[in-house]
């Protein structure tokens, strides 16, 4: 009985791999039904590899220095306790660290009182999504701001450090959200982050080219449109969260 | 300059004028390989932002353990393969949403080639990728793209993904499976 090779082992004989099971060498070559099979699996894979990749225009390697470079300055000069800065992520990490404790020390207090008010956990739900909520609601005023204001060399500069504060502020309410599993909220915010720190950290003379890109990036996937979704949504949770409502936290 | 793009780096020596030589040496073929990984331009250039920026930042404890190149790919595949995880799972939470990002892509992947008919084919070509690589985990898709495009063995590949050799064999099977399915019937017309 002629055993023929598989399609894995096709793949394996396509990539140069060794097959795992022995015996069938020259099996290719003296057997019509496996060659075709074969020709068929290289016609499709040779296709795949013809594709072309579109290049980057021709300042893509300058802009990229600069950017990668202004970032790690900027990240170097607030490692020197640059103190603004410093003092805006304490602040945004303390706004969210108070809201925390408040929503302890009232869950703490009022949490036994089940039926006429919240129990411990619904409160730090409900301060939780109301931080997070503010926190979406910031930016996406932030990024329609971005969008709509003249890009003159003072507004750069003003829009620069807003999109500056919302990045400084913005891995606490992240981290908040991923430890109380909104993993759909943090991703949103990383992606928001994403798309304004090369913005933030563009230097004077790039600062125009990179605010056109974010406007296109922010356009193309509809980042204002969502984070309102996303921040309706918490809003309307919060909402929910009535004192005879099971607690999701 | 130092030859960067030929020898890895002594420790200690990430200088701005070094790092842009190494800029200019490797950017372009990190970006093909995110560009194949995340098949969007503008998060191809994000990816091989963030791996040489991570690149940056480590170079000093570089130690010619591997050439630079090869270290310089795996950073730029670990983001690219992070960013396909995180979308994944951003589509797992929110499908239609995602659905019509995927559109989206593919519908301005597809409107950037030029509209004649010698051109046709290739778009659908790249439209049929595109699907396939968009069925695709991000582990078959990085097995994928760094066997089929980047050349490198299951072993390697296995060791990159944190994953063992018949894993690793597995993703690249399902993944020509599926680019089987979307492509065959175009090759078989053509």
């Amino acid at each position: 009985m002629i055993h023929h090779l598989s399609d894995d082992q096709l793949v394996l004989l396509y990539y140069r791999e060794p097959l795992e099971e022995s015996g069938f060498d020259g099996h290719l070559a003296a057997c019509a039904l496996c060659l075709g099979r074969f020709q068929a699996l290289t016609r499709v894979l040779q296709v795949v590899a013809q594709e072309d990749v579109p290049e980057p225009a021709g300042d893509f390697e300058a802009r990229l220095t600069g950017l990668v470079l202004a970032a790690t300055r900027k990240q170097e000069r607030g490692r020197i306790l640059s103190f603004p800065r410093m003092a805006r992520f304490l602040a945004a990490g303390a706004a969210l660290a108070a809201c925390l404790l408040v929503a302890f020390s009232f869950g703490r207090q009022f949490g036994r009182v089940e039926e006429q008010t919240l129990t411990a956990a619904q409160t730090q739900e409900r301060l939780l999504l109301t931080a997070l909520g503010e926190h979406l609601g910031r930016s996406r005023v932030t990024l329609v701001e971005l969008k709509n204001r003249d890009a003159s060399a003072a507004d750069l500069k003003a829009l620069q450090a807003a999109a500056d504060n919302l990045v400084t502020a913005s891995p606490a309410f992240r981290a908040a959200a991923e430890r109380a599993g909104e993993g759909q909220v943090a991703s949103m915010m990383e992606e928001t982050e994403r798309l304004l720190v090369r913005f933030a950290a563009a230097p004077p003379g790039e600062a125009k080219e990179e605010l056109d890109g974010l406007r296109r990036r922010a356009e193309t996937r509809d980042l204002p449109f969502r984070l309102q979704v996303m921040q309706t949504q918490i809003e309307k949770r919060e909402k929910s969260i009535t004192p005879s409502s099971q607690s999701s936290l | 300059m130092s030859g960067l793009g030929q020898t890895p780096p002594e420790k200690g020596v990430a200088n701005d004028e070094e790092f842009r030589a190494l800029v200019m040496s490797h950017a372009r073929s990190l970006h093909r390989l995110a560009y194949r990984m995340t098949r969007n331009e503008q998060d191809a250039e994000d990816v091989v932002q963030d791996a040489l920026l991570k690149a940056y930042r480590a170079l000093d404890k570089f130690e010619n353990r591997s050439e630079l190149s090869t270290w310089l790919h795996r950073i730029t595949t670990n983001c690219a393969y992070d960013l396909l995880r995180k979308r994944q799972r951003r589509a797992e939470d929110d499908l239609p949403e995602t659905d019509a990002e995927a559109g989206s892509v593919t519908a301005s992947l597809t409107s950037n080639v030029p509209g004649a008919d010698q051109n046709a084919h290739a778009s659908d070509i790249r439209r049929r990728v595109n699907d396939s690589m968009e069925r695709m985990s991000a582990t078959e898709r990085t097995a994928f793209v760094l066997r089929h495009f980047e050349g490198h063995t299951l072993d390697h590949i296995g060791a990159t993904l944190g994953i063992s050799l018949a894993a690793t064999k597995q993703c690249v099977f399902r993944a020509v499976r599926k680019v089987r399915q979307d492509l065959e019937p175009l090759v078989q017309t053509s």
